[in-house]
Order: structure tokens, then C-alpha cells, then sequence
């Protein structure tokens, strides 16, 4: 009986330390309505979290210690405490939010709403709407510039990409992009910024300032979303049909590999060491791990069903 | 027969309401059936990609019999109205097969926000599916797991090419399949087609 207690104990020490340990991915499931949460160190789950309202696009605000997890049904957003992992309280923003992202300065958390068109802003202390900005039409992905300057918006039934200015909150200039783009992101100098295209099997290459296109780069069937590795040397962009990953060089803008991972491959993070990436499948309800150096699925973890973890998901 | 179509039903309507709420979301239907009868010899009966004389739906089939990734088939139903699918991976030891539809033929236009809208054979997008058998203490279970969008992809559906209208079609491909099949196999089976769909 001791023993036992000592044990149970000594297991809930471990486990103690795990749940500090960072950084973490956070992938939605969202046909469980749940949130698994990855130690990146061990490639293991520590705890599931539940989030209704069918989760799917995650932010993270290391400044506020906050997860945002939007969730379409419940047309709003969940706040997690990344330490605890906690919901702390659920935002409503309308109809139905997916795209999320938050800004440089952890100051202000941007939510799209792919039924009204627009994209909605709001102070990430209280919660309280900043602004309303309209855009094109069923905005989805987003991505901030790296001096906090820019917020870029895919609006897939436009195929276009708006650059909004984050001190007017304006929209500054809308460029046409491959067909139905969905996941974007920039780098990390803010020149250049890369779009996946579903409709059109490709990636879109824009210069991030002037927004002019600068290629367009044929990967597999619907690609859904993109990440860069390796110091931007590498795009990762996720091939939801072919249960692929493409492997990008960002200079010659050639494929170096086309990577297999689990079937319907859908969100798709890099790890602040810029080394592995992680990729949630849809489809198989798990995510694959891999490690940008030798272009190969180093593991792979069991998440929940319908992994889905659009956005930005792992946690500094 | 009635009880799995009453949970159809059921399931249907549950979603009926939440699909409407929103933009195009991807379903996933999972139907299965347990039949009393070796593993290995239902695999038997479906394990060929362009084989699917066991479907009671499918008038004809013509396709490429390598059961190889790449691998078309087309599917010929009532009034000639035809389903192209390509294989994406065939795997006799897991018995299971994965392919994807790639082409439909039209049965009908409507018109809707001023546009005219093409009605397919079956009323999704981009649809994929796999359909495996598993030995399950001596019987067989066979799932078959599809996947797909409403056929329309712009907000506000019309009723032939919504949620609702993509759901009833699948399950009812999926259910009246795996009945014929199990009949196939068990001549004296009354197994029931259960059918879960998330989204």
C-alpha cells in the first residue's frame, strides 16, 4: 500500500514536470472536440484537452502564455493557459471562425470569419473587440510580418491574399494568387511570403512588401497548408490527397522530395529549433513528425480524430 | 434492414441542423458490418479494384486490373450515369484498399445564385474512401470509411448539393454495398449496416 502511494507519488511529480516542459504542439481534433498536447521532447501526448465547438485553427501568444484554438461551430475562440492547460474562458466572435493568428507583440489576437468576410480583432487582456476589418471573400489563413507591421489574409473564394496594416487596420493591397488558397505563411525577414493553393495543386511565392508575384511552384493534389524550415531554406507544404508533404528549397525553388506521411495530412508546424516539423493527419488521427535535415518521417504520435491543427500550434 | 436504416436517419438528421451552419466542412462516414464468415474470404470477394459485381448499385465496371496505386475504375450506374476512382493504395495483407474519385458524370443542372450548378452522380467533393476487412474472432468486419466535401463549395448550398444531400447519397451506396455483401458471402445473413458520420 506504501509502496503504491510512493509510486503514485513519484508519477505525479513526473508528471508534474511534463506539463511544464515546452516547447508543445497543440493539435486539434476535431471531430472528438478535443485538443491533444504534445511534448515536443519526448513526441508524446501529456494531456488532452476538450474544446467544443469542433476545434480547428490554433494561435500562440507566448507574451500572455495563451493558446487560441478557433472553433468553427462555436463561431469564436478558445483561450488555453499554455502552463496549466486550462481553458480559461471562450470568446464569441460570429459566424464561423477558422483562420487565427495573434501579433508579434502578443497584443492582439486576429480571428477570420469565413461566413462574414471579414476579420475580426480583439485585445488580448480583455477580450474586447478591437475592430471588425472587412475582407475577401471565405478568409482562411493567416500570417503576421515579422516586424508587426503586416497581417496577411488568404481569401480562398477570391483567390487572393490581402495585406492589412496593423496600425490602420486597414487592407493596403490585394493580390491574386493560385486557386483557393488556404494556408500561408511568411518569413521570417518578412520578404517573402508562400501560399498553398488548393484548387490549383501549387504554391504561390509573393514578395510580402510589394505583394507582386514572384513564382508559382507545382506541388501534389490539394495542398492544404505550408511551413518553413531550416532558417526559411525550407517550405514544407502538406498535400492533403496524396498523403504527402512537399519538400521545397526556398532558393532554387525546386522539390527536393516529396515526403509520405499519414493520409489526409493537414496542419503543419516547425519547431522553434527549426529542425522538425509536425504534421497533422486528418484522416489516420495522428501526426507525423519530420526532421527537415534528412527529409524523413522521424516518428509518429496518436492524436485524437480528425487532427486537423491549423495555424501555427507549437508554443515557444 | 430497417433498424440500420432508422440510424441512418437518425444520424442524418442530427447533422442536418450543423451543417447548414457553416462553410464547406469535410465529412467523415464510417460504415461497417460484421459478418459471419472468414476474414479472408470477403477479401477475396471485393480485394479486386475493378471488381465490384458484389455492389448491387453498379451496373458495370471497366477499369485497370493490376490493383496497383494509380489504377482507374469506372463505375457505370442506374440510367448510365457514371463515377470515375483511381487507387491510391491496395494492401492484401491489411486487406483494405484506398482510391479517390476523379470524374462524374452530370445527372441534371440547377439553377442557383444566378449559376448554372452541375448535379454529379453523387453529390460530393472530393471524395475519398477506404474499405478494409478485419478477422474479428473468427467473423469479419468490413468497414468501409469514406470521405468527402457537399458537392457545393460556396456558402449557402443549394438543397441538391448540401450537406444533407452528400450524406444520404454516400450512406446509401455504403449501406445498400455492404448489405449485398454480406449477403454475398452469408446467403443466410440479416447482419445490420451501422453508420456513424462526423464532421
Amino acid at each position: 500500500m506504501l509502496k503504491q502511494s510512493i509510486a503514485a507519488f513519484t508519477f505525479l511529480l513526473a508528471f508534474a514536470n511534463i506539463v511544464s516542459a515546452q516547447p508543445n504542439a497543440f493539435i486539434t481534433n476535431q471531430l472528438d472536440n478535443t485538443v491533444s498536447v504534445i511534448d515536443t521532447a519526448r513526441q508524446q501526448v501529456i494531456n488532452t484537452i476538450k474544446v467544443t465547438g469542433k476545434p480547428a485553427g490554433v494561435a500562440v501568444n507566448p507574451k500572455r502564455k495563451h493558446i487560441y484554438i478557433s472553433t468553427p461551430e462555436g463561431g469564436g475562440f478558445a483561450v488555453i493557459d499554455s502552463q496549466s492547460l486550462k481553458v480559461l474562458r471562450a470568446v464569441k466572435v460570429g459566424g464561423a471562425s477558422l483562420g487565427i493568428a495573434v501579433d508579434k507583440a502578443g497584443e492582439r489576437v486576429f480571428v477570420a470569419d469565413w461566413y462574414e468576410n471579414s476579420v475580426a480583432v480583439f485585445n488580448t487582456q480583455n477580450f474586447e473587440k478591437i475592430a471588425n476589418i472587412t475582407v475577401g471573400k471565405s478568409p482562411s489563413g493567416m500570417a503576421v510580418s515579422p516586424d508587426n507591421k503586416w497581417l496577411y489574409v488568404a481569401n480562398r473564394v477570391d483567390d487572393s491574399i490581402s495585406q492589412i496594416d496593423l496600425k490602420k487596420l486597414t487592407i493596403r493591397n490585394t493580390t491574386k494568387v493560385g486557386a483557393h488558397p488556404f494556408g500561408i505563411v511568411v518569413d521570417s525577414k518578412g520578404k517573402r511570403l508562400y501560399t498553398a493553393n488548393v484548387e490549383s495543386d501549387n504554391v504561390t511565392v509573393l514578395d510580402a512588401h510589394k505583394m507582386k508575384r514572384v513564382a508559382t511552384l507545382k506541388v501534389g493534389s490539394r495542398p492544404y497548408a505550408v511551413a518553413l524550415a531550416m532558417n526559411d531554406s525550407l517550405l514544407f507544404v502538406t498535400n492533403q490527397d496524396d498523403n504527402t508533404v512537399s519538400a521545397i528549397d526556398t532558393k532554387t525553388l525546386k522539390t527536393l522530395a516529396v515526403i509520405e506521411v499519414g493520409d489526409k495530412p493537414e496542419g503543419i508546424s516547425t519547431h522553434p529549433d527549426g529542425r522538425f516539423v509536425y504534421v497533422a493527419n486528418w484522416f489516420d488521427n495522428n501526426v507525423s513528425l519530420i526532421d527537415a535535415k534528412t527529409l524523413e518521417v522521424v516518428s509518429t504520435i496518436n492524436t485524437g480524430e480528425g487532427s486537423r491543427a491549423f495555424g501555427e500550434f507549437i508554443s515557444p | 434492414m430497417k433498424k440500420s436504416s432508422l440510424l441512418v436517419s437518425a444520424a442524418l438528421l442530427m447533422f442536418a441542423g450543423i451543417a447548414n451552419a457553416h462553410g464547406p466542412v469535410r465529412a467523415k462516414m464510417t460504415a461497417s458490418i460484421t459478418i459471419d464468415a472468414p476474414a479472408a474470404k470477403v477479401w477475396e470477394v471485393i480485394k479486386n479494384f475493378d471488381d465490384m459485381s458484389w455492389h448491387p448499385r453498379v451496373v458495370s465496371v471497366k477499369g485497370d486490373s493490376t490493383n496497383k496505386k494509380g489504377d482507374h475504375r469506372t463505375l457505370t450506374f442506374e440510367k448510365g450515369y457514371t463515377v470515375t476512382e483511381e487507387l491510391k493504395t491496395h494492401d492484401d495483407s491489411k486487406m483494405s484498399y484506398k482510391y479517390k474519385i476523379t470524374d462524374m458524370s452530370s445527372t441534371g443542372t440547377i439553377k442557383h445564385a444566378g449559376k448554372d450548378e452541375d448535379i454529379p452522380t453523387l453529390p460530393v467533393e472530393n471524395y475519398a474512401s477506404e474499405i478494409s476487412v478485419e478477422d474479428k474472432g473468427g467473423k469479419a468486419e468490413v468497414e468501409w470509411v469514406a470521405t468527402y466535401y457537399r458537392a457545393y463549395v460556396n456558402n449557402n448550398p443549394p438543397a441538391e448539393l448540401n450537406e444533407e444531400a452528400a450524406d444520404k447519397a454516400v450512406s446509401e451506396v455504403l449501406t445498400s454495398g455492404l448489405e449485398a455483401l454480406a449477403k454475398k458471402v452469408d446467403s443466410g445473413s440479416n447482419a445490420e449496416v451501422k453508420v456513424v458520420i462526423k464532421r
